[in-house]
């Protein structure tokens, strides 16, 4: 099993690597990946939510208020409670 | 006579535990009781039961916000007058949650639960008889009191007017637009600090923060190092507000709800003539450094 996978964004094809016991948006800032924007770090403000497009995953407990289960179905995570179990494309949105 | 200051807050946290290690070891607030899925704590200096309640939950913000008054037949009182202002009121009894007394209950034009209280259970400091002036063993950054709340909500005027016109709430410091038409912000207070409740325009019934009380600048700067050694999410670090003119650092607890330490400001009375920012001067109002607002700090709310 890999210690660190890598994890595409597609937008600015930029690539950063994330531990296996690491969050996404952690293993982004650590990188200067700035893409993903930084909220509270916490799973409750939504500001770190992206879509991931492709890859296995984690995710941590996250409010449903700003993650409901219906975008959960469709890959919406978020970075700071995101753990990958595999590489990762992911997608940053502007909602949230 | 009337409300005497912020007596707690109620927030939903996400993982329980967590939370109960943050409050207890980082904040360095003493645990004082526990049920299924809540959690209670004080700060050291505080008197009574808790001043903090945590639920588990499956979204974190603010369950409700309650101000101690001076008596218990204001209860009473305060029922009349909020009903004779439009404003349904229900009745909390006794037992409802651990230590607290009855309470009154009603809802801002914000959507934010507000409780009224007198009787809680009586816990003390432990330092009124030749006391030292602080208790052995705290942890964390360990702030004697819980200070004020930020709220957001569409109507900032008519939940300024409520507290105001029923609970001779006295404002510090008020934001508009640059036409003096619109109120965008109010900084409200019953005690003699420059806030004990603020408003801003934002989402109806949202966190913005709630803030606990330090001693000075140099605690503040203590706990930024506590903070920054326990790893926890800065929003923004230590700094001066234009508005209040008080020391802040913000950062976020394991769930994502907003906390604060805030030390010094001026001390108002009730003739205090209200500071005026207009909208244009906002970034250097909330951070007099800077001069402009994070993304973070007006977006990421509970």
């Amino acid at each position: 099993m890999a210690d660190q996978y890598r994890v595409r964004v597609t937008e600015d094809e930029t690539e950063f690597v994330c531990g296996t016991h690491q969050d996404l948006l952690a293993a982004a800032v650590a990188q200067q990946v700035r893409s993903i924007k930084r909220g509270c770090r916490g799973g409750g403000c939504g500001m770190c939510k992206v879509q991931v497009l492709d890859g296995a995953y984690d995710l941590g407990k996250s409010s449903v208020a700003i993650l409901p289960p219906a975008e959960r179905e469709q890959g919406y995570v978020l970075a700071c409670k995101t753990i990958p179990k595999s590489d990762l494309k992911i997608r940053v949105t502007t909602e949230s | 006579m009337g409300i005497m200051r912020l007596g707690r807050v109620e927030v939903r946290v996400l993982d329980l535990e967590k939370s109960i290690d943050y409050y207890s070891n980082v904040i360095g607030l003493q645990l004082t009781a526990r049920e299924n899925g809540r959690a209670y704590f004080k700060a050291w200096d505080e008197e009574d039961h808790h001043s903090l309640i945590i639920t588990e939950a499956d979204h974190p913000g603010l369950v409700h916000m309650a101000f101690k008054v001076r008596f218990e037949r204001e209860l009473d009182e305060y029922e009349k007058a909020l009903e004779q202002y439009g404003v349904r009121v229900n009745r909390v009894s006794k037992g409802t949650r651990i230590a607290e007394g009855q309470a009154i209950r009603f809802e801002l034009p914000t959507g934010h639960l507000v409780e009224l209280y007198h009787d809680i259970e009586r816990v003390g400091n432990g330092l009124k008889l030749n006391p030292d002036p602080y208790p052995e063993n705290l942890k964390g950054i360990a702030p004697p009191l819980l200070d004020h709340l930020l709220i957001t909500g569409e109507d900032v005027q008519a939940a300024t007017d409520l507290l105001m016109k029923v609970f001779d709430f006295h404002m510090s410091e008020r934001v508009v637009t640059v036409d003096g038409e619109q109120l965008l912000a109010v900084w409200l207070f019953r005690t003699n600090t420059p806030h004990d409740i603020a408003i801003i325009k934002g989402p109806n019934g949202k966190l913005h923060h709630f803030a606990f009380n330090l001693g000075s600048w140099n605690d503040i700067l203590r706990a930024a190092d506590c903070l920054a050694k326990n790893n926890v999410a800065f929003d923004v670090p230590p700094t001066r507000h234009g508005i209040t003119r008080g020391t802040t650092i913000y950062f976020f607890d394991p769930s994502g709800n907003r906390n604060e330490v805030f030390s010094g400001g001026y001390i108002p009375h009730e003739d205090f003539t209200p500071v005026t920012w207009t909208e244009d001067q906002l970034g250097r109002g909330i951070f007099y450094h800077m001069r402009e607002l994070n993304e973070r700090f007006t977006t990421a709310l509970t």
